[in-house]
């Protein structure tokens, strides 16, 4: 038998304004975030991607029971966003929650780049708590299984992790780790770095077959069937097989006209057709199965599920990327020593990853997905308006 | 239709009540091997078959042919014996035929490519490939030699597995018969005499006897699930055959560790952590009872073996050594410290050491603290699972009298009991999953063990409670079986189909 884990990332940025006003305002959040464009960016994704996919989700447990499960790792970001502008979706949420067929997964609160930040894990281990403070808060219960940003990972963050009391981390399942090993088992650090926790590993290609390829007219195997897609999960060897993907694809990156959510309704009844596959939750999972064997990621060889190189680059890959990081890190002694609640907020909103993947510069196929994103004309812009609002905070913090 | 096993204690027959041989665990079964697919009768033209199975009385299967009925019996020990009975006013001959498909095969095995070796006998035939031989006779053995796969699992209803098998057919045995003269035929499978038997669950293997854990497949002896079958063996007084199976586990002792599973070709296999001190509480049991001072003074040095090397701290699980041998529940587990806190305090008490006796009364005093949570216990020190290894201090009587009934109103609730009986696992529970075997799924071990939980504190007319949900769970897919487990939310049965350790508790 085979565990399927259908695993969902959802999160929207709070996005800066493309330009930095002087005049801006006193509340820096209104300061320095175009808070209009995220709000209606939120309600077209809403109305688009997550309560109609709530919805089907819903509805398939209603009729398949136990018998169908996903997970969600919501940013705190989103959350905050719902809680300001959309309420309505953190009930959606709670209504999935009830059913107890849904695993919400704990992440950085922030969706931070705070797991990199050198030997002092302080920051990061901060935003871990606030994030597991919050899920318990919103849908009953510490989440036991961490996605870190972007599936950032390496042996240093897996200890931490596993001394925050996780039984599992995900991870991106990367052949340049794996060699020649599954991505369809679980693994973990070798031991010197940490003796329990288990690392589940995506299997990015048949998560991208839906998340990336699944309206690519160009694929050989499109149009992609929900019959089609299990009959590969279920020809899949292997323990559990992760598929992890955004949870705006469903209407978003990938258009209702496609047959997303057609897909969605559809992909678990024929799944279950098959005896030897069965839907299940990464807690479940790493209760059932034993870690196969060792992965060991050093930190210079540090994972994310990112752009093809499958490392940090598409936001630490150039000088604009590493500068900026380097200020907001700076930051950090300054606002914790004004010990307002406030300011710490608007510092770690600004820790969102998404600014530093707006200024990417890679120039191939992964640049077309930095622009898609992306809220600025150009990284450059991006940049400059990050500096300028540092800049700023900087000067509230003096 | 049903499934049935007659078990002779060396051969093993299973079958369903309308004659088919509907599973790849069908058949004739000397364990670790399986001998005999299946075996088909021909009355002149007529084939005896489900089609023409008018119904099974636990012991023969009626067949209603043209003209006149059929009686199948058969008898099982160290040998096979298949009565035909001819009933009706048919006179004159009859030509019977058999059709026996052999299929010597290991029990973990599917379709194989042996090549099989046939030696005819005087009533019969002598066939053998390099793993065994069976013996078949009864009537004039007409060679053929037929090399065939077939699947002989048409009840995907029961989730089994059934996969491709292979099938010999040596040829057929042929009789005539003068129904004028004779009324019954006897075919035979190994041995023509023997003194037929019904062993339960009880096995004679070669290096002794003990208990299997279930039908069709647990064709081993599972030790866990032995002390289990041994705890109530005693109690009904069954004493010769537990000293035997006490002694036969012993001989698989090493170093203070006993085999969690031993083959029937006497491979062992050691990975639990709670079997050596199952197999100690099953033996203090045994002594207690038995007042068997020999037997006592003979296990001294293995139970010392035992005991010696958990004197220190808390018993750790690693992986699936527990009974939730699907999980890996690494860490304290409240089943495992509760199990090891009364093999200490009876061995204690049998062999008069105060130090053992000592060290059970500080496991249980853990138990009442560190996993107490106020109204029920911890599942694993550190985690918050909610499971029904709660039952386990109240089926030692670990637990005061408050304590008790906290913890046996929760098991009590819907929260863990069903019709069918107890829930492994809370169905409020965030990792509740009703068709996991130890996710969700009903467990007849753990309804027996609420039974004497619910004595073990004065509460009679709950246990007649679950005493009747076992009666009533007899039967559903085996005649006379108790299934092992059933799905936490449909109750569906499912696993094996008769359970040692989920029957012998009425």
């Amino acid at each position: 038998m085979t565990d399927i884990n259908l695993c969902f990332e959802v999160h929207q940025p709070l996005r800066l304004k493309p330009y930095y006003e002087p005049d801006g305002g006193k509340d820096l959040l209104e300061r320095y975030f175009d808070m209009e464009k995220n709000k209606k960016i939120l309600r077209r994704v809403i109305d688009k991607c997550y309560m109609p996919a709530n919805n089907i989700i819903l509805k398939l447990i209603d009729d398949l029971g136990k018998k169908f499960k996903v997970s969600f790792s919501i940013t705190g970001v989103l959350l905050d966003q719902f809680e300001m502008f959309a309420p309505e979706m953190i009930d959606s949420f709670q209504q999935l929650a009830s059913t107890r067929s849904v695993e919400f997964l704990c992440q950085t609160y922030y969706h931070s780049l705070a797991s990199l930040y050198g030997t002092d894990r302080s920051e990061f281990v901060e935003q871990v708590e606030m994030h597991r403070e919050k899920m318990k808060d919103l849908f009953g219960k510490r989440p036991k299984v961490f996605e870190n940003t972007e599936f950032i990972y390496n042996n240093m963050i897996a200890k931490t992790v596993e001394g925050l009391g996780f039984k599992g981390i995900f991870t991106e399942g990367i052949e340049r780790v794996l060699g020649w090993r599954s991505p369809n088992y679980l693994y973990k650090p070798p031991e010197h770095v940490a003796k329990k926790i288990k690392v589940l590993v995506r299997n990015y290609r048949l998560s991208d077959d839906i998340g990336y390829r699944f309206s690519a007219r160009w694929w050989d195997q499109w149009p992609l069937t929900a019959d089609k897609y299990a009959t590969w999960l279920a020809a899949t060897p292997g323990d559990v097989i992760n598929i992890f993907i955004d949870y705006e694809t469903f209407g978003e990156h990938q258009w209702p006209e496609t047959g997303i959510f057609w897909f969605l309704g559809s992909l678990p009844y024929e799944v279950l057709k098959w005896k030897n596959l069965k839907f299940s939750t990464p807690s479940r999972t790493i209760l059932k199965y034993p870690a196969r064997d060792v992965i060991d990621v050093f930190e210079f060889n540090t994972i994310s599920w990112a752009d093809i190189e499958r490392d940090v680059s598409a936001w630490l890959g150039n000088e604009m990327q590493r500068f900026a990081y380097e200020e907001i890190k700076k930051i950090e002694k300054l606002v914790k020593k004004r010990g307002d609640p406030k300011l710490l907020r608007i510092w770690r909103y600004l820790q969102n990853s998404d600014h530093l993947y707006y200024i990417c510069t890679k120039w191939w196929a992964d640049g077309d997905v930095h622009k898609y994103f992306s809220p600025f004309d150009t990284p450059e812009q991006g940049f400059l308006t990050i500096l300028k609002v540092l800049s700023d905070f900087k000067e509230k913090l003096l | 239709m049903k499934f049935y096993v007659k078990n002779g204690g060396r051969l093993i027959l299973m079958r369903f009540d309308t004659g088919a041989f509907g599973s790849k665990w069908c058949g004739v079964w000397r364990p670790p091997l399986k001998l005999i697919e299946y075996w088909a009768f021909k009355v002149d033209d007529e084939w005896l078959s489900p089609q023409n199975c008018m119904g099974f009385d636990g012991k023969r299967h009626l067949y209603e042919l043209k003209g006149m009925r059929v009686e199948e019996e058969v008898l099982v020990g160290d040998g096979v014996k298949i009565r035909l009975r001819f009933k009706g006013k048919k006179k004159g001959k009859v030509k019977v035929q058999m059709e026996v498909g052999i299929n010597i095969r290991r029990w973990e095995e599917n379709a194989h490519d042996r090549r099989y070796e046939v030696v005819g006998k005087r009533d019969g035939f002598l066939v053998k490939n390099e793993l065994g031989s069976v013996r078949v006779g009864g009537g004039k053995f007409l060679r053929g030699g037929l090399y065939r796969r077939h699947f002989p699992g048409a009840y995907h209803d029961w989730d089994w597995l059934e996969e491709e098998q292979s099938v010999f057919v040596p040829g057929i045995l042929e009789k005539e018969v003068d129904l004028r003269k004779v009324k019954e035929v006897t075919f035979y499978i190994e041995k023509r005499d023997f003194e037929p038997r019904e062993m339960g669950f009880g096995y004679l293997s070669d290096f002794g006897f003990c208990y299997l854990a279930g039908f069709p497949w647990f064709l081993q002896f599972w030790t866990r699930d032995a002390c289990f079958i041994m705890l109530n063996e005693i109690k009904k007084g069954n004493l010769k055959a537990v000293k035997e199976a006490l002694l036969t586990i012993s001989k698989f002792e090493r170093d203070g560790e006993i085999p969690t599973k031993i083959e029937l070709d006497g491979k062992a296999y050691y990975y639990s952590v709670d079997v050596p001190g199952l197999f100690v509480i099953a033996l203090c049991r045994y002594l207690e009872a038995s007042k068997d001072k020999k037997m006592r003074e003979k296990m001294r040095g293995l139970v010392n073996r035992i005991l010696r090397k958990r004197m220190e701290g808390l018993i750790e699980s690693y992986g699936k050594d527990t009974w939730m041998d699907s999980l890996e529940r690494d860490g304290y587990c409240l089943d495992v410290q509760s199990v090891w806190a009364e093999a200490f305090r009876s061995a204690g008490k049998v062999y008069g050491r105060a130090d053992w006796a000592r060290r059970g009364e500080e496991i249980v005093r853990v138990i009442n603290e560190e996993f107490w949570t106020g109204d029920f216990l911890l599942d694993r020190l550190g985690e918050d699972d909610i499971t029904a290894n709660a039952l386990f201090p109240l089926f030692f009587k670990q637990l005061p009298k408050d304590k008790a009934r906290k913890v046996l109103k929760r098991l009590e609730s819907e929260e863990f009991t069903t019709e069918r009986g107890i829930r492994c696992r809370s169905s409020e529970d965030e990792l509740y999953d009703p068709d996991e075997y130890h996710l969700g799924r009903v467990w007849g071990l753990l309804t027996g063990m609420m039974i004497v939980a619910e004595e073990n504190y004065g509460r009679a007319e709950k246990a007649k409670k679950y005493k009747e949900i076992i009666e009533r769970n007899k039967g559903s897919r085996c005649i006379d079986g108790v299934d092992e487990t059933y799905d936490g939310d449909s109750l569906i049965p499912m696993g094996c189909c008769k359970q040692a350790w989920s029957e012998v508790w009425v």
